[in-house]
């Protein structure tokens, strides 16, 4: 088992700097995606699921490795230390997968689309995080700040019930939780 | 006499897998690359969202091709000095080392450079007398995509010995080719038939190459370049991708201009999920880094507002004196 859950990282996810956050971003009690540290090469990891909006699923991504389940509409790009899933008729972006061994700043930055099992969007853009809306031409509601709290706390920094939440250029670090959304099924608005 | 088609796919063919091979060196660029550049270039960069890139053969140093062309012209005569070789291929290696010239190709290569390395000293005194540099960190993985001109990313050779392997790769290919041709149809239709072409795909396949080879000493650069290939000679093309021209020391340079605006528009809308293309920009050593840095960071907020702008100063303790 060299994969064992994370808890001391940096990783920046969508454009957020999450340091030691176990559970960085939980909608209904459940993780949209998780990570994970190599105990033989220290590479941190991470998990999640890409579905489209309809729930039909795109990829899982499983310690960084990506398996396409739609390779008829999907293609999995590679770089140095980086993947990306990318729908093909579109050219838009499912997700961006970048590592950065020995980066100071962070280890890993992950940049996707995802859709709670209640439908609730969560935009983890590379530069800037929307959580129940896209393409909203408004300024941040949260912006350069950091937020912290004493190492292993199991407080939640930033709660939100059916509500849209745009962060850019903020810092959570030492937190259980990073974002803590409740989401209604029947709240069509966000 | 004209190609036949037959032999137009051969050459084809010869001429894909060797470029193919070629490519696997320049594979997986580095996550950012960065444009050395001054004041006013950072500003008619960022201001028309675009990189001029050069014709090569008008670059300011022009001792890079004479470089390679040694080099090409040395691994000739090293060839023909090894045993086995047939007349016909003694006679191409002769044709071929008496005509190539990279400064008189039909085709261009347009090219602007970039270091994998943010912070050079030595690209930072190239900007003495300038009031300072700065160095632009491009994220290619996706913006190389959404460039306006097809452009690859070419990586600088400085080793000789790997300089070495590729010229006698491909001279190696060609020559296989050609002597399997001559068992198939014979020296004299083969001399009169394809060997002229070959001559001719032989200089462009190898002008494609020499443009990545530089003089070991200059290994601290690591330098990768953004490149455009263009036919530049209205005469034999009616080609619309003509080079636009601006001067320099009193010389007129052909240059072609990639935007990427797509980028920025796309970095800028959620729903495409590309990051801003523009991953850093260094302020190298300058007396008014503070100003210059809320200057760059404005300029980078006018091109999209959602995101936090990484300036970061070079640390370099230089001082113009």
């Amino acid at each position: 088992m060299p994969w064992v859950a994370a808890e001391q990282y940096k990783a920046l996810i969508g454009g957020i700097l999450y340091r030691n956050v176990p559970q960085p971003i939980v909608c209904n009690g459940k993780s949209l995606l998780s990570l994970t540290r190599n105990t033989e090469t220290g590479q941190l990891g991470v998990s999640m699921d890409l579905f489209q909006q309809d729930r039909a699923p795109i990829a899982s991504i499983t310690n960084n490795l990506i398996i396409l389940e739609n390779t008829a509409d999907y293609i999995a790009l590679e770089g140095r230390n980086r993947t990306a899933v990318v729908h093909k008729q579109s050219g838009r972006i499912w997700c961006d997968l970048r590592l950065t061994p020995g980066g100071k700043q962070y280890e890993l930055s992950v940049a996707c689309l995802l859709f709670a099992e209640s439908g609730y969007p969560v935009l983890l853009h590379p530069d800037r995080s929307k959580f129940g809306t896209a393409n909203d031409d408004k300024p941040p509601n949260i912006s350069l700040l950091t937020l912290t709290t004493a190492a292993s706390s199991r407080a939640g920094a930033i709660g939100l019930q059916d509500d849209a939440l745009y962060l850019l250029g903020i810092a959570i670090e030492n937190f259980h939780i990073g974002v803590d959304i409740t989401h209604s099924k029947n709240n069509e608005s966000n | 006499m004209s190609l036949t088609e037959q032999d137009h796919d051969r050459l084809n063919r010869l001429v894909q897998t060797v470029l193919e091979t070629w490519s696997q060196r320049h594979r997986e660029p580095p996550d950012v690359l960065y444009h050395y550049t001054s004041a006013d270039g950072l500003i008619g960069i960022l201001s028309s969202k675009s990189i001029w890139l050069t014709d090569l053969r008008h670059m300011n140093d022009l001792s890079e091709l004479q470089y390679s062309r040694e080099l090409v012209q040395k691994r000739f005569a090293a060839r023909l000095e090894l045993p086995g070789l047939s007349d016909i291929q003694k006679k191409f290696i002769g044709r071929i080392s008496s005509s190539f010239d990279p400064f008189r190709s039909r085709h261009a290569v347009f090219s602007a450079s970039f270091c994998e390395e943010g912070n050079l000293l030595s690209q930072w005194r190239a900007y003495r007398g300038r009031g300072g540099g700065y160095a632009l960190g491009f994220d290619f993985f996706h913006l190389l995509r959404l460039l306006s001109r097809p452009c690859v990313l070419r990586r600088v050779l400085y080793h000789e010995n790997e300089q070495i392997s590729v010229v006698d790769y491909v001279i190696g290919e060609f020559l296989d080719v050609l002597e399997s041709e001559a068992k198939l149809r014979g020296a004299e239709e083969v001399t009169e038939s394809f060997l002229p072409y070959l001559c001719q795909a032989f200089s462009d396949t190898i002008g494609e190459l020499m443009f990545c080879f530089k003089h070991p000493d200059f290994r601290e650069e690591r330098e990768w370049r953004l490149v455009h290939f263009a036919s530049v000679s209205p005469t034999s093309s009616r080609s619309k991708d003509l080079p636009r021209f601006r001067s320099y020391d009193g010389n007129i340079i052909p240059y072609v201009s990639v935007e990427f605006e797509k980028a920025i528009t796309l970095s800028v809308d959620d729903t495409y999920g590309y990051g801003f293309p523009l991953a850093e920009v260094m302020i190298g050593p300058t007396i008014n880094a503070d100003l210059n840095q809320e200057s760059v960071k404005l300029l980078l907020l006018s091109l999209n507002p959602d995101i936090i702008p990484n300036i970061n100063r070079s640390g370099i303790p230089l001082r113009w004196l």
